[in-house]
This record gives C-alpha cells, structure tokens and sequence, in this order.
C-alpha cells in the first residue's frame, strides 16, 4: 500500500560553531607573567562558565625595579651601619639580646615590606574575557576595588607609549572609555600595549556587529 | 625603698624601660599587620585564583609565624 505521507528522516542536530573568540588558542605565559593570553590555570570568582579570560595582564615587571633595588639597601644597610655603631662604641649601650631581637625585627620588616610590594603588584591585574574587562585594583594592602564592563559598552580604545624605558621594554597605558555611567578603565604600564588595543577592538566589533 | 629612690631608680632606668616597652609595641603591631596580610592573601586568591595561589598563602602563614615569634622573643629576651 503506498504511503500517504512519509515524515522526513531526523537528522543529526549541526554543532554550532564556536564563536571565534572562544574557539581554542594556545595558552601563553605563566603565573608570575604580566602578559598572558588565554591563560588556563588562573580563574576569577565572577566567571560565567562560558567565559573564557583572553588577556590576563598585570604591569610590566620593570615597575618593579624601584621597590627591589630598595629592598636590597634595606637589606645590606645593617652591614653597612653595624661597623660605624661598634667603631663608635655605641653597641656597648645596648644589651646583646636587644641586639639579637632588633636584627630579626629589621629583617622581617624588610621581607614584609618586599613581600606587601610583590603581592601589591602579583593582584593588581587586569582582565580581559570574552563578555567583559575587569579591573581589579589592589592597593597597599588595605585598599581593594573591582570594576568591570561588558565588551559591548566599550566606545573608545587608546593607548599612550612614552618615554626611553617604555618604549624599550614595550610597555604602556591603555585608556578604555565606556558608554554611559560604566567606569573608564585605565591599564597601567602593561605589557604590549598595541596588542592590547587590537585583541579588544576585534572583540568589540565582533559584538557589536548587527546579528 | 623611699618614694625619692624610686623615682630616681625610674628616671635612671626610663630610657631602657621605654626601648622595651616600645620594641614589643612594634613588635605587636607587626604581628597585626602580618595577619592582615595573610587575610588579604586569602580574600584575593578566593578573588583571582591562579598556581601560585597556594604558594602565596604558605608564605603569608610563615610571615605571620615569623612576626608571632619575634613578639614572643621580645617578651622573653627583653
């Protein structure tokens, strides 16, 4: 008997394809890097599970310089100074155990004080994903602020490379306007400037183009 | 001991009685700042979590284990 009506054969649902901002990318720099794209092993408490983070950028690590080299005459003074106080006699004055409790004290410190610079500049980070930029400021311990915005409100994209040590380490300001009362964000001294504006003016064409 | 011997006893032992007292006040307050730190590391690492996460916390924990000791070294020794 000939069939009346034949439903059409179900095919397999097509996969959409992956955005291309999503699509997989190698992952480059690690922990300790100011410059890192698609990082893999960093995530932030606010991320969508599609949300994947393109840049992780922090300040170049040359900002560093003035607190390490200070760091090290903190650390070398004690061996400047202690011979001036014992040629004068004035270690005599103090008992040896006051001596003993204030060397360790003056080391701790100058650990403390490295070790409040680095994590000062280790969280001050700078994150860009595929939905939105993020800025997470972290300040000398005792100030803390987080900012973001979605990609779309991003309008307008600078970037400021000056001076002999930016230009030869490559590293720069890059200053985000964004529509409406959303906060501008400004990046400070990260690495590869130019190719911070490029990834961000692709991702923001790419979502602000009509569907 | 006469009210006149002790002042004069206070007064030859002020400067050495102020060093101390002074010490361990530092040494106290830098114990305060070691565990605002190790707190900070902790809300941080909840905040961007990466590999060295961990590292960064034991450190923090060995600041602060420092800072505790050099405290209780000022109250002993002192």
């Amino acid at each position: 008997m000939p069939d009346i009506f034949v439903a059409p054969k179900k095919s397999a649902p097509e996969e959409k394809p992956a955005p291309e901002n999503l699509a997989p990318q190698e992952s480059k720099g690690h922990s300790l890097s100011a410059f890192m794209s698609y990082p893999d092993n960093v995530h932030f408490d606010t991320q969508a599970t599609e949300e994947r983070i393109i840049l992780f950028l922090r300040k170049h690590w040359i900002t560093n310089i003035p607190w390490l080299l200070m760091t090290f005459f903190l650390f070398a003074a004690p061996s400047v100074i202690f011979p001036f106080i014992v040629g004068q006699g004035l270690l005599s004055l103090l008992p040896a155990n006051f001596i003993i409790v204030l060397s360790l004290f003056w080391y701790l410190a100058v650990f403390g004080f490295a070790f409040v610079n680095f994590i000062s500049w280790y969280f001050n980070v700078y994150i860009v994903t595929n939905e939105r930029i993020i800025d997470v400021d972290f300040l000398q311990l005792l100030y803390k602020q987080m900012s973001s915005a979605r990609i779309e409100r991003v309008q307008d994209l600078t970037y400021k490379l000056g001076g002999v040590v930016r230009a030869l380490f490559d590293f720069g300001d890059v200053f985000i306007q964004t529509a409406g009362e959303e906060p501008n964000f400004d990046f400070e001294a990260v690495p590869h400037p130019e190719q911070v504006v490029r990834t961000l003016s692709e991702l923001t064409e790419k979502r602000q183009e009509p569907v | 001991m006469t009210p006149e011997q002790f002042l004069m006893l206070l007064v030859s032992w002020w400067p050495w009685v102020f060093l101390k007292i002074f010490t361990v006040i530092l040494a106290f307050f830098y114990m305060i700042f070691s565990a605002i730190c190790l707190r900070q590391i902790d809300l941080m690492n909840q905040m961007v979590e990466a590999q060295i996460s961990p590292l960064l916390r034991l450190v923090g924990i060995v600041h602060l284990g420092a800072a505790i000791f050099i405290l209780g070294l000022a109250l002993l020794l002192l």
